[in-house]
């Protein structure tokens, strides 16, 4: 089984819709941090490329069933995944988000998003800096592959059951997160936080 | 004739190593810090070869030689030293060496206090020290030389001398930290194999125990033989403390932390640093014991190890500890070189003479300063050869006095200022000088390093108090080296899956500081 790759260009763009809002994230930090004196926030949009899965039955033979990622929990019958690359970083993971569940967000609100721009200001999404991609969408189309291979190559249940692994054409995908400056004794920090999930880490200057 | 051959391919091996490196020199900061490139293993081991000289084949086992387990006060602090040194100053001092873009650590002083006078009186210290300390390397090498090879004194002298210089004046920083790094590995094979050799001899280390016993029961004792330092627990702490802190003060040691590839590298260099130290610190303390009871009539207590190859454990063995010896001598002995040579030619001939001076210029001043230190040391050495132990515990401590407390507070207090700074330095060297020179730690019972640590530590806190606090820019420098402090509570719910995501927006940040 050898995942195969579709491109197309340019790609859709989809914006997540931040579901944290500012004032949440700053009282969330205030009752965590000891000693806070002030919390500031500021909106950015972090880019990904989104490549759907698709993942093909064996021909002639009843579909053995599958769990957690790779199938729907009430007929075990394989479906989509997507594998997202951080266009950042250039690291890949795999998601249960579908584009079918990214169209439910509304579908193509900014088309072919150049990057370097800042997404303005309408109902329920602040304005914020939109991250300069650092890698090609050559790069990111070879990192899903090769992602994509080390997981159909090390999963024995996706090996067993899957004849036809398909990676599909990319959509750009921005996810809004909240960066915390946080003044507090005796140190100031920084703080990202996830606006769509709300988990946060510290951001080491 | 076999040591002769090992010997010969041993240093055929090392100057083909330090020629291969020294090619890849291109900038300054190259040639200096090997372009902060350094990863974990080799920091690990630069730093534990470099630390390690051939003090713990003359020095060490010649203090349990003559004194018994009481030299297990300086192996207990030496096993820790690395880890100490790693755990305490490492990550800090590679981040702000970076920020304050620092080449050596007399620059890096300069910068972090704002002072000229800390480059004047630090590159005094160190050109000093440094040089007394190599003093004690070019002695031990012609010992060595004399005993396994037959050669006279003057002849071995002038051949261990002239292979360091030759073999130091190859290569650039990054020669040195690969040479230490394969030098390292071994040392630890050549006195990890000797003392197992040596420990079946005499029956392990019950069989020992038994037999110092029966020649002095003292020698068993912690207090020394003859109880000579009888709970003189100044003695005794000032000896552990030594090797245990004192490497934050040797400034060939230190720039081992501005050299790391990251200021992660520091936590894995640590582990690395700790166990090759469980494997290699405790043994030549060891053969000094095992020495005692095999040659109870040698005549010079520091020929103890060369002299259990030579006469108990003839051949490759011999050869072995030949190469370990010179291993350690030579990976000490270029480091010191190196670092004293750096510091003459960027902190003083650069900086106060010659401003634009090109690399070739100040490579040239450097190799001068290794030229001369080699000729004074061979004529000293002649004329009258201090001991190994002696001249290597003096430089040391000296060093480790002038420079722990204005290292450690450079990192740790961003309110350290010059005042401060330059008293820490100024009372820890003098006080150390005076201790030793006056043999103050036989009426007191207080080691002289840790009486010139103490001193150090009393005028940093008294003296810093009169002088301006370091600019803006300096506190915002030191805050960010010492890294962004996590509270508890807030730790335990962070999301590691977050980590790629926050080092990008870490890194927009800055470049967004740069352009702003």
């Amino acid at each position: 089984m050898t995942p195969s790759l579709e491109v197309s260009i340019p790609p859709k763009c989809f914006l997540l819709k931040p579901l944290i809002r500012e004032v949440d994230a700053t009282c969330s930090l205030e009752e965590r941090y000891p000693g806070v004196t002030q919390v500031s926030a500021r909106l950015i949009y972090y880019p990904y490329f989104g490549f759907p899965v698709a993942i093909g039955s064996p021909r002639g033979s009843r579909p053995s069933p599958l769990s957690g990622l790779f199938c729907s929990e009430d007929t075990g019958v394989p479906e989509r995944i997507s594998i997202i690359v951080d266009l950042l970083e250039g690291q890949a993971a795999v998601t249960d988000i579908t584009r079918e569940q990214l169209e439910a967000f509304g579908p193509d609100p900014l088309p072919h998003l150049p990057f370097a721009l800042t997404v303005p200001a309408r109902e329920g999404f602040p304005p914020g800096k939109v991250l300069d991609a650092r890698i090609t969408m050559d790069d990111a189309n070879k990192t899903a592959l090769t992602f994509l291979t080390f997981i159909a190559t090390k999963s024995r249940r996706l090996r067993r059951c899957a004849s036809e692994v398909t990676l599909g054409a990319p959509v750009l995908i921005l996810k809004p997160f909240w960066i915390m400056e946080i003044q507090s004794h005796p140190d100031n920090s920084k703080m990202l936080v996830d606006a769509v999930s709300g988990g946060y880490h510290p951001i080491l200057t | 004739m076999i040591e002769k051959i090992v010997f010969i391919v041993y240093l055929a091996g090392m100057l083909f190593i330090g020629y291969y490196f020294s090619r890849r020199d291109e900038t300054l900061e190259d040639y200096l810090l090997g372009g902060r490139t350094i990863g974990p293993a080799v920091t690990a081991l630069t730093m534990q070869s470099t630390s390690m000289s051939g003090y713990m084949f003359m020095g060490g086992p010649a203090l349990t030689f003559k004194s018994g387990w009481f030299g297990f006060w300086y192996a207990t602090g030496d096993v820790g030293g690395g880890l100490v040194n790693l755990a305490i100053l490492g990550k800090r001092m590679r981040r702000l060496s970076q920020i304050l873009g620092a080449l050596t650590p007399i620059e890096y002083l300069e910068k972090r206090y704002e002072c000229k006078a800390i480059t004047i009186i630090g590159s005094l210290i160190s050109i000093v020290f440094l040089s007394c300390y190599v003093i004690g390397q070019f002695i031990a090498s012609g010992k060595t030389l004399e005993t396994l090879t037959g050669w006279p004194f003057a002849v071995s002298l002038l051949i261990g001398v002239g292979v360091i210089i030759g073999y130091t004046v190859s290569g650039g920083y990054l020669a040195v930290c690969w040479t230490d790094f394969f030098q390292g590995i071994i040392m630890v094979l050549g006195m990890f194999g000797i003392l197992i050799m040596g420990l079946s001899r005499v029956g392990g280390l019950t069989g020992l125990n038994n037999a110092l016993g029966k020649m002095d029961p003292t020698y068993l004792s912690l207090w020394g033989k003859g109880l000579e330092y009888n709970n003189q627990w100044g003695v005794a702490l000032g000896a552990l403390l030594i090797y245990a802190i004192g490497y934050m003060g040797l400034p060939h040691v230190v720039v081992r932390h501005m050299s790391m590839k990251s200021p992660k590298t520091a936590k894995v260099a640590a582990v690395y640093s700790t166990i090759w130290n469980i494997l290699f610190v405790y043994s030549p303390y060891v053969l000094g014991l095992i020495g005692i009871a095999l040659l109870p009539n040698l005549k010079d207590p520091e020929m103890v190890v060369p002299a259990l190859a030579h006469e108990v454990f003839p051949g490759i063995f011999s050869a072995l500890l030949l190469t370990a010896i010179m291993a350690a001598i030579m990976s000490t002995a270029d480091s010191l070189l190196m670092q004293a040579g750096s510091i003459l030619a960027r902190d003083v001939y650069q900086r106060f003479f010659r401003p634009n001076a090109s690399q070739k210029q100040m490579v040239f001043v450097s190799r001068l300063l290794v030229f001369a230190v080699g000729v004074f040391g061979i004529i000293l050495a002649v004329l009258q050869p201090p001991t190994v132990f002696g001249i290597v515990v003096f430089a040391f401590g000296t060093l480790g006095d002038s420079f722990i407390v204005p290292y450690i507070a450079a990192v740790y207090y961003e309110k350290a200022n010059k005042v401060g700074a330059l008293a820490a330095m100024i009372s820890g060297a003098i006080t150390n000088i005076i201790w030793t020179a006056g043999a103050l730690d036989r009426t007191t019972a207080i080691h002289p390093f840790l009486a010139g640590l103490i001193v150090s530590a009393v005028f940093f806190v008294i003296f810093n108090r009169f002088g301006r606090d370091p600019s803006q820019e300096i506190k915002d420098a030191v805050r960010r080296a010492m890294g962004v402090r996590i509270p508890k509570g807030v730790e335990s719910g962070i999301s590691a899956m977050m980590a790629p995501e926050a080092k990008a927006v870490a890194r927009f940040l800055r470049e967004e500081g740069v352009t702003a």
